[in-house]
């Protein structure tokens, strides 16, 4: 993946895991002291996202921040990997909801065990 | 089978208990089962998945996915189902309840037991006492209405509280429970004198002291007489002899009262999809 991808692939998935926690952009930006337009062109992968921003983004959203980066190929394959293993219960869900509950839950932050 | 079903019920309500005054709830208060699974950091979800009801999973961390297109208190009976999962450390499971209070065929333990946890965990039997003598209202007298008042207070479906106080406790007679679960919701409701009995009906009255009101956009409220509301999550409406109509109009927090009395008011999108900590955020206007 080069950069250009990479940052498309980046502002994917923050766009995806905002939605899947229920906000608008406009939450979101008032949550991390940014005007609104900022956040928009961050998810158009038109303005970069900065490591701290991006912490703060993991947070919100309740997701893994190196799922959110991208960088988590390995770690997202053996998440999903344990939920279909231990949920072979899921073959009750039709095709198209199993898709959709395995990501979310596959993208998540793991247990803080603080 | 009667015997291991009589046995693992009175699991379910001590472990009820236990989650109760761990999480200090007290023992005589209506429960927002939503919020308790946040004070549990459970990660909870709302997602639209039309063939779920509830997911309860341990792995990647503890996490409960609950069906957006779901009604309101089918929502929290559910979520009170995932929580029993949780507490009694089963594994992964995916719940397709097919009626709330009914386990479906063939039997399984531990289906069985978070399904009776989450009744006694949304209905103990001191609060439903409590409930029942501070409205004046006795199982034997109480009309539909005064039962529908009161599934509102626990949050739940009317059928559902019906049904828990005729199996589960077993104070409600089934001679007087059946004809009171024959009863059309919309009867129930144009018994309120509802402006839309299509609409999902909220009865508050001045025992609410230290519930909140949750409600969906859409959805009508009918609160004491004289009441009024700070915020502008929600809209007043008509007077009328049983009280004052109030229709949810947007996400955000009210403020209910009328003299001494007062609560808060918690309005989430209709079919709200995402994570529960975000369900009653205000919408920020646009720039």
């Amino acid at each position: 993946m080069n950069s250009d991808e990479k940052k498309q692939a980046i502002a994917s998935r923050l766009a995806l895991a905002r939605k899947n926690a229920g906000l608008s952009q406009g939450q979101v930006a008032q949550m991390i002291g940014l005007h609104r337009p900022s956040v928009s062109e961050i998810e158009a992968g038109r303005r970069n996202v900065l490591g701290e921003e991006l912490g703060k983004l993991a947070e919100i959203y309740g997701v893994d921040i190196d799922w959110l980066a991208c960088s988590d190929t390995n770690k997202t394959d053996e998440k999903r990997d344990k939920i279909q293993l231990a949920a072979r219960e899921l073959s009750k869900l039709k095709k198209e909801d199993l898709n959709k509950v395995i990501d979310m839950l596959s993208a998540l932050k793991e247990e803080d065990k603080s | 089978m009667i015997d291991l079903k009589k046995k693992l019920a009175r699991e379910a309500a001590s472990k009820a208990m236990q989650v109760r005054a761990l999480y200090k709830r007290s023992l005589i208060d209506p429960i927002c089962p939503f919020d308790l699974a946040l004070d549990m950091k459970i990660e909870l979800r709302f997602q639209s998945l039309p063939s779920l009801e509830g997911m309860y999973t341990p792995t990647p961390r503890s996490a409960i996915v609950i069906g957006s297109e779901r009604p309101a208190p089918r929502q929290a009976y559910t979520c009170a189902h995932e929580i029993g999962h949780h507490a009694f450390g089963h594994g992964t499971k995916i719940d397709e309840l097919q009626d709330v209070g009914i386990i479906t065929k063939p039997f399984d333990p531990e289906e069985f037991l978070a399904q009776t946890f989450a009744g006694f965990l949304l209905m103990p039997k001191m609060a439903i006492d409590r409930a029942l003598k501070d409205r004046g209202f006795t199982t034997q007298s109480a009309k539909a209405t005064d039962y529908y008042q009161l599934a509102c207070f626990f949050g739940v479906g009317y059928t559902s509280f019906i049904r828990h106080l005729t199996y589960s406790l077993r104070i409600l007679p089934q001679i007087i429970a059946d004809p009171l679960l024959k009863e059309p919701l919309s009867d129930i409701r144009s018994r309120f004198e509802s402006p839309d009995i299509t609409k999902s009906l909220l009865v508050v009255d001045l025992r609410w002291k230290e519930k909140t009101v949750d409600l969906e956009v859409g959805d009508l409220l009918l609160a004491p007489r004289g009441t009024t509301n700070e915020g502008t999550s929600l809209l007043i409406g008509k007077e009328t002899n049983n009280g004052i109509y109030f229709e949810a109009l947007k996400q955000g927090n009210d403020r209910l009262s009328a003299g001494a009395w007062s609560c808060f008011a918690r309005i989430r999108p209709k079919k709200f999809e995402g994570r529960a900590i975000y369900r009653h955020f205000p919408e920020v206007a646009d720039e």
